[in-house]
């Protein structure tokens, strides 16, 4: 198994403050890892390093062999690293049909001039992204709700299509921003079992932060946790559940945001 | 002699910077709060200077009354706009711009409707000048310089050491953390614009008697509130005193050694400039 | 509006009442000077040809998501140029659109490369400060631009040795204007990159999360936009004849919003319905024009919350109701019948857990 993506002592400071120290971590390829920490352990600033949304002030990230840190967000889009977001997951006044044609783009090559006399090659793109878009709102459940504004769907709807907008972009490698934060149980496995699909299906390597610990546990086949800024371990999940450090910064602390 | 003239220049710059800051600090403030731009700043300028005019020109009601009058009657007339017209648009900067343009509008040419285009002047409100060895300064801008001065020391009294000014000043800053600590955002919505309305109102309401008053007044005023807040930074207010001192002093010495366009057009490109390079101003942070 | 997003039209509805509405618009536009020999007609639709290649230019700006407040500023420049060019080289109308075209695409690339990383009010405010500085250049550059005084003299259109004289030739040049801006604005906002304006508009973050560069689309937006103005307004300066620096300050720009608000920010029928509504207005209340600019006013603060897609927008929900109301509501049966049989779609969507749709220009 091949690494995918290493980040190698990355370092980020928000005014003097350390949000990410030195952190090393690695995915590899068709690899399931979860990222967990408490609450302010420089799990998001992670993701938005390796996302490009936000720049590392030391250090380096290396996706199939090469450099990105620093790139713009789109990208690393484009070189096949998608991210999901904590909060804003859809265009909210976007039918679910345009979200997803939206996130197919990328994928679509297309010339722009033909575009403006409306060529054929025009049509022709429009029919594939038409296609992909069926196919993955078949995939996600979604297809009773193409035309329907996203923001009108019920959270659980919109985290998957949080979920599909990423998967539109064909990513290799996934990033998951608390993808089941504020779902019931029920959806919590629907979830699970369809991330596990997905990654086998497509051979998908996923980075997943997530609080929910089981989740992260029946899903993942290495954990890497953060406190402070650092990393404090990186193991399977089994031999997690005994690292002092871990029980220490995290199972040991209340799990206020399991909501 | 050259450098009386600077001197004198210098101080009656600095004069005009502080109806300056008047003007910026409730611009500031606005856009601190609402992250909104407000097109409408200048015509509470404008409404403020005939403001005045009834009470002090037409009801021949006191001065300190009169401004007092303006200033109480803007601070509830721009929290009722914020609650009626600016609301729903919250969190949506793009249409609230477009939204302040109209109420621009709006003002402006309803005041030109009822007041007509001719400035009307007002009795002025203290005569003669001051002597301080070789600067001449006429009384009535001392006079309304000294007024500046208390309303703005008010104000920092205000943002300072009330309650409201010190939650103000925490939305300003960040409203998700300010919601943290139990403040009532939604509150300082209307009323953080209704206190930058009053001061843009105070600000018209001041400078009315050493000039006149037409529904045009607040043209200029935006424009300086404009330059002041960018060069000193958004909603950072230690920026706006810095920012409008500078303008008041660069104007009225580039007013004697420049040409007026020139100087206007320098004003635009600096602007421009200091946008691109330093978006935040001089002394804003480093977030964007 | 009372009826929320759930009983939005569908988008292919929409997109027929979107291409009728704007095909009525143009039909209007194109029979107006045949309402009376009247050569006031004949003006009025003059204008509003020109109105609409200025609205269509700002509108593109706007469905990237951005507010421009010198978009008067660029007819200004286009018309200076081309009456320059005109009067001093005596150019050809055609290299006149196209150096004015150029310029004005340069200037706003040169502009936008510095600026577009701005968040979206620091853009607008250097946008109005780009706009005053090239009013008080063109009064203060007399060499160039005749300062204060303006330019006069400036003569008809010339192509291919035929003279456009006559105030209906002129007009049929404007007509063929504004038709191809118009097609031009509707191909592209339905094509792909319409599909990425509309993207950067509503969330520029999640945008570039799926791969589509903000900077590089409000960059598309700013220039194209910017660039028609300025091929609009060398059309301007030839038919007024003279130009003066004060008509392409701030309200010109003002009042190509007040154009782009009134008729929908993302239908490509909107701007032009904005001109077919606002360019009449002055002629109507010449007496009054403070009761001009405030229905302005009243039509920039009360459209965006009545109604956030314009005419063109409510338009089409006005039509889906109707047709819903006619047909014995096949709209509400249809979703209905499709939620029973597919059996992957599980879950009641009536009551939304979600935050309710966010009021933006990107909305489809």
């Amino acid at each position: 198994m091949g690494t995918l993506l290493e980040v190698r002592r990355v370092s980020r400071f928000f005014g003097g403050l350390a949000a990410l120290a030195e952190v090393s971590l690695s995915v590899g390829e068709g690899e399931v890892v979860g990222l967990i920490g408490p609450n302010g352990a420089g799990k998001t600033t992670a993701l938005s390093i390796i996302s490009g949304f936000l720049r590392p002030s030391a250090g380096s990230v290396r996706y199939c062999d090469r450099e990105i840190a620093g790139l713009p967000a789109w990208q690393i889009t484009r070189l096949g690293v998608a991210r999901t977001f904590q909060a804003t997951t859809v265009f909210a006044g976007a039918t679910v049909f345009d979200n997803l044609a939206r996130a197919a783009l990328v994928r679509a090559s297309y010339p722009l001039f033909g575009q403006l006399v409306g060529s054929h090659a025009s049509r022709a793109v429009e029919k594939t992204v038409r296609a992909k878009v069926e196919a993955l709102a078949e995939e996600f459940a979604l297809s009773c709700w193409l035309s329907r504004p996203a923001g009108s769907l019920s959270y659980g709807h919109q985290k998957r299509l949080g979920v599909a907008l990423a998967l539109a972009t064909e990513p290799q490698l996934l990033l998951l921003d608390e993808p089941v934060a504020g779902l019931n149980p029920q959806e919590c496995t629907e979830f699970a079992t369809l991330l596990k699909r997905l990654q086998q299906n497509r051979s998908l390597s996923l980075l997943l932060v997530e609080h929910h610990i089981q989740f992260v546990t029946g899903l993942c086949q290495r954990v890497v946790a953060l406190d402070h800024g650092r990393k404090i371990a990186d193991a399977p999940p089994a031999e997690l559940v005994s690292n002092p450090a871990v029980v220490e910064a995290y199972l040991g602390s209340e799990d206020d945001d399991f909501a | 002699m050259a450098g009386s003239l600077a001197a004198q220049s210098l101080v009656s710059g600095l004069l005009v910077g502080m109806l300056y800051l008047l003007m910026a600090l409730g611009f500031s403030l606005v856009f601190g709060v609402m992250k909104v731009v407000n097109f409408a700043h200048g015509e509470f300028y404008m409404l403020g200077g005939f403001g005045l005019y009834l009470c002090f020109a037409w009801l021949e009601l006191p001065f300190a009354v009169s401004v007092a009058l303006v200033f109480g009657a803007a601070v509830v007339v721009g929290a009722a706009l914020e609650h009626a017209v600016l609301r729903p648009f919250r969190g949506d900067p793009l249409n609230g711009m477009v939204v302040t343009i109209g109420l621009a509008l709006v003002l402006q040419n309803g005041a030109l409707w009822i007041f007509g285009p001719n400035p009307l002047s007002l009795p002025s409100v203290v005569s003669g000048a001051w002597r301080l060895g070789p600067l001449v300064v006429a009384a009535s801008r001392l006079y309304a310089a000294a007024f500046s001065l208390v309303v703005l020391a008010g104000f920092f009294c205000f943002l300072r050491y009330s309650a409201a000014g010190r939650a103000l000043r925490a939305v300003v800053e960040d409203e998700e953390i300010a919601r943290l600590q139990g403040i009532r955002a939604g509150l300082a919505y209307p009323w953080g614009f209704g206190l930058g309305t009053g001061l843009a109102a105070i600000a018209g309401a001041l400078m009315a008697p050493l000039f006149s008053v037409s529904p045009f007044v607040g043209d200029t005023p935006l424009l300086k509130a404009f330059i002041v807040v960018i060069l000193g930074g958004f909603g950072s207010l230690p920026g706006a005193v810095l920012g409008s001192l500078i303008l008041g002093v660069t104007d009225s010495v580039a007013g004697i050694y420049l040409s007026a366009s020139v100087a206007d057009i320098l004003q635009f490109v600096m602007v421009i400039l200091v946008l691109i390079f330093r978006p935040t101003g001089l002394l804003g942070g480093s977030d964007i | 509006m009372s009826n929320g997003v759930g009983s939005r039209p569908a988008p292919g509805r929409a997109r027929q009442v979107g291409r009728v509405l704007g095909v009525v618009a143009l039909v209007v536009l194109a029979a107006l000077p045949g309402l009376s020999s009247n050569s006031f007609y004949l003006h009025l639709a003059i204008l509003i040809c020109l109105n609409t290649i200025f609205a269509c230019g700002l509108g593109l700006i706007a469905r990237a998501g951005q507010l421009s407040l010198c978009h008067g500023a660029f007819v200004g420049v286009g018309a200076y140029a081309g009456a320059v060019l005109g009067l001093k080289l005596a150019a050809p109308f055609w290299f006149e659109v196209a150096a004015a075209t150029l310029l004005c695409a340069a200037l706003a690339a040169l502009l936008g490369r510095a600026i577009l990383g701005l968040r979206g009010v620091y853009f607008t405010l250097v946008t109005f400060a780009f706009g005053e500085a090239v009013r008080l250049l063109l009064l203060d550059w007399s060499w160039f631009s005749g300062g204060a005084n303006g330019l006069a003299g400036i003569g008809p259109v010339r192509l291919g040795g035929f003279v456009f004289a006559s105030r209906f030739s002129f007009y049929l040049v404007a007509l063929l204007g504004a038709a191809g801006i118009v097609l031009l604005l509707r191909t592209l906002l339905r094509s792909p990159v319409g599909r990425a304006f509309g993207a950067v508009a509503e969330n520029a973050a999640l945008a570039e999360g799926v791969g589509i560069s903000a900077r590089r689309v409000r960059m598309l937006a700013f220039v194209l936009g910017s660039a028609s103005a300025g091929a609009g307004g060398v059309l301007l300066a030839h038919y007024l004849g003279y130009i003066s620096p004060e008509a392409f300050g701030f309200p010109l720009s003002v009042t190509l919003i007040t154009m782009v608000v009134l008729g929908g920010r993302t239908s490509w029928a909107g701007p032009l319905l904005g001109a077919l509504f606002l360019t009449p207005l002055p002629e109507l209340l010449r007496r009054t024009e403070e009761l001009q600019h405030i229905l302005h006013g009243l039509i920039l603060i009360l459209i965006p919350r009545l109604l956030p897609q314009g005419l063109a927008g409510a338009v089409g929900a006005a039509a889906a109701i109707a047709n819903k109301a006619l047909a014995g509501g096949p709209a509400e049966k249809k979703p209905t019948a499709q939620q029973d049989a597919c059996s992957a779609c599980r879950g009641v969507e009536k009551t939304a857990l979600a935050p309710p749709a966010k009021r933006s220009p990107a909305i489809e």
